[in-house]
């Protein structure tokens, strides 16, 4: 399993290669669809944390969609999350979408109606009147942002049941990708401080970089725990939990590799340049840890319990 | 040695659902000193051993039922979740007992079973007043005479060391110069001949650890847990279980005390991002120890990165008894009340949090130069 897992690695990061966007075709050319059939979990690991840890812009969650909505490939869904979009819409209304990002100029939008961390609702869109794509720099040129507006006719709401299971993996896989980019910056940064010298030492035998550093590493890992943790359950508060944390390490790691990196870090050609400006795409991209433990805060005061799990494959009855 | 076979309980979830009424008489009270906390952990092993249910986890060489750290770990979930606290020698005992069982089997055959059957309180006499961060300094020393071997020192912040039957003593069996290659673990008698224990009280109030110390006190062979001079490597595999299993026992109990504060009429004022965040760190660390307890069951060494576990649990303490303390509102700093007293004496408790069993900033380092591998050097 593990071994499977590294060759998935290997081989998307050889097809991500030197590319800086992915695009769908290149995906299901590759098979990733497949794999995702098989095993979501580690379909969505392996791509969004590769992704994340190159910068690399992938149609991912296109396609992750298209396959949750509808088993043929010929079309294209593409996700735009556009907060109190489909408010006072009926059935068959028109939605208004204004500059919602978007990975490529699509027939069908799955327009996600999300505020903060929680999903109010979603709905297959069809393009209207005044319909445009636009492209943008915006924070990052690499990740070839799109932005929407316009007018668009709902095809098809979402259930609710369809809608929280399309958002949870949504969320998921950007947790994932979000974990890669904060490892990603790790990696430059550990890199940098144990060969930039200083004082006549390396700066990263210094505490004050070792702590921020080894901050992050724990951040990461925390992360990633919650995300196995989010899998194995369908509970919207685990997932909620995972999109927390993913979005702590990738804000702690944007602080903390950039200082340890000093005037290097602020260097274009630096390869941290790049996985910064990816960093600021991915941390506008869905909700802040703010947003997520506010909607957890909500979720347990409505409730007003706290569950105490119970550890999972217990050996029980063995002995 | 034999040990009385006990029936188990094949449905250890069944047992708790059909137990309730029986496990209320063990449910904490308020206003209960540290001394009856201590009796009343005691009987509750000992009810709950009559019945099969504790011993999930260790080896049945040492009254244990069979199976691995997830059973055991299993067990405090489902104690927690029925009210219950987790007994103060269970702390201990996993600190130690995995010790035991891996360096000294012959220790553990005879004392495991008395914990679990609430017969005995055990301690870890590690820090000395000059020895805490820097513990490979320690300077409480053993030397071999005829009637065995002779240690003298002085200990301190040792946790119910002044109410506890035996301590994991660290002393220096070679020279200072050796550092941590000079040290072995004993098995030390706290009745013997030569220990005195001195309680000290804490910032909670109670008389949670003590000083303890030794004054010539004679022990023989079958006292030395691994070998002589190995005491470090026993400590270090030691601190699998200390970082490890002790969060998982932690994380379960701050899972219910973040429950009873939701039920606070004042939970109403209290920020719902602060309640979510402490909800997360709380997540994160139950995860993360889930997924070193796996291992541990697998007979895997798990190496510095358990530091990271033991970082989380710091913060998720802290961050959950926080919760607690605005869930009270003014009632924290100024009632007499049992239930305030309770909240206070946990806040503090969570602070240590961040201190006992290796500073967060040892952990940080510890990270830094065995996880990610910057190199070691300036402070
Ligand atoms: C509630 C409680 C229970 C305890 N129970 C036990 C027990 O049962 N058995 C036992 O043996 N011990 C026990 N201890 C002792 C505990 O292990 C020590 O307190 C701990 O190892 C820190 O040592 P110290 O207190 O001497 O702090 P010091 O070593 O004096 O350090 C003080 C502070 O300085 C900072 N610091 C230290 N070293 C570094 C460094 N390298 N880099 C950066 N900053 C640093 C940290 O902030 C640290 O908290 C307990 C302590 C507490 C508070």
């Amino acid at each position: 399993m593990e071994d499977m897992e590294q060759d998935l690695r290997d081989s998307l990061r050889a097809l991500m290669g030197s590319r800086s966007f992915l695009d769908a075709e290149t995906l299901f050319d590759s098979g990733w669809d497949e794999v995702l059939e098989e095993s979501p979990r580690l379909a969505v690991r392996t791509l969004f944390e590769e992704a994340g840890r190159g910068a690399v812009a992938t149609a991912g969650l296109d396609v992750l969609i298209s396959l949750a909505l509808a088993p043929e490939r010929e079309v294209l869904r593409v996700l735009a999350v556009q907060s109190r979009s489909l408010e006072g819409v009926d059935e068959d209304g028109v939605v208004m979408v204004e500059r919602a990002v978007v990975t490529t100029d699509p027939d069908v939008v799955v327009i996600v109606d999300r505020r903060g961390a929680d999903v109010v609702g979603a709905a297959e869109v069809e393009p209207g009147t005044g319909w445009t794509v636009e492209q943008v720099a915006g924070a990052d040129t690499d990740s070839r942002l799109r932005l929407l507006s316009g007018r668009g006719r709902i095809r098809r709401r979402l259930s609710a049941p369809e809608t929280e299971a399309m958002d949870r993996m949504v969320l998921l896989a950007l947790s994932h990708e979000r974990c890669g980019a904060a490892r990603g910056l790790l990696d430059v940064a550990v890199g940098h401080v144990r060969e930039r010298h200083q004082f006549g030492v390396p700066i990263g035998s210094l505490q004050a970089v070792q702590h921020r550093l080894a901050g992050v590493e724990v951040a990461v890992e925390a992360a990633l725990s919650s995300l196995d943790a989010a899998w194995d359950t369908d509970d919207e508060v685990a997932t909620l939990v995972a999109v927390a944390a993913s979005a702590r390490a990738l804000s702690e790691a944007v602080r903390d590799c950039l200082q340890v990196c000093g005037g290097m870090g602020f260097t274009d050609e630096f390869p941290l340049a790049r996985l910064m400006r990816r960093a600021v795409v991915l941390e506008g991209s869905g909700p802040s840890t703010r947003d997520a433990e506010t909607a957890i805060g909500r979720r347990l005061v409505e409730s007003g319990v706290v569950r105490i799990g119970e550890i999972d494959r217990p050996t029980e009855g063995q002995a | 040695m034999t040990v009385r076979a006990v029936e188990r309980p094949a449905d250890l979830r069944g047992w708790f659902g059909d137990h309730v009424e029986e496990l209320r008489a063990f449910v904490p009270v308020d206003g209960e000193s540290l001394d009856d906390r201590v009796a009343r952990g005691a009987a509750m092993l000992g009810f709950l051993h009559g019945a099969g249910v504790m011993g999930r986890g260790w080896p049945e060489a040492w009254g244990g039922a069979g199976g691995t750290a997830i059973d055991r770990a299993l067990v405090y979930d489902l104690l927690v979740r029925s009210g219950l606290d987790l007994p103060e020698s269970l702390a201990p005992l996993e600190v130690l007992g995995s010790a035991l069982s891996a360096y000294a089997p012959e220790l553990a055959a005879t004392h495991v079973p008395r914990v679990l059957r609430g017969q005995e309180l055990w301690c870890q006499g590690f820090s000395e007043p000059d020895a805490g961060s820097d513990l490979a300094s320690l300077r409480t020393r053993a030397h071999r005479s005829a009637e065995g071997w002779v240690l003298t020192g002085q200990k301190v912040w040792t946790s119910l060391g002044h109410l506890a039957d035996y301590c994991g003593v660290l002393a220096r069996t070679g020279t200072t110069d050796e550092r941590h290659r000079g040290l072995t673990l004993f098995w030390v008698d706290m009745r013997a001949d030569g220990v005195g224990a001195r309680p000290l009280q804490t910032l909670t109030g109670e008389d949670e650890f003590a000083e303890v110390f030794l004054d010539e006190v004679v022990v023989d062979d079958s006292c030395v847990i691994g070998e002589v001079g190995q005491g470090w490597a026993v400590a270090m595999h030691l601190l699998q279980y200390e970082r490890g299993m002790w969060a998982w026992q932690r994380q379960a109990m701050l899972h219910q005390a973040l429950e009873i504060a939701m039920a606070h009429d004042e939970m109403d004022e209290v920020p719902v991002d602060a309640i979510g965040h402490a909800f997360c760190v709380l997540s994160s660390v139950r995860a993360r120890s889930a997924r070193t307890i796996e291992r541990l069951s697998r007979g895997e060494i798990v190496g510095p990165e358990v530091s990271i576990d033991k970082i989380l649990l710091g913060r998720a303490e802290q961050a959950v008894n926080d919760v607690v303390r605005l869930a009270l509102g003014r009632d924290f700093a100024t009632s007499d009340a049992a239930a305030a007293e309770r909240a206070r004496g946990a806040w503090f408790y969570s602070r240590a949090a961040s201190i006992y069993g290796g500073a967060v900033e040892v952990q940080l380092d510890l990270v830094a130069q065995r996880v990610i591998g910057l190199p070691r050097g300036t402070r």
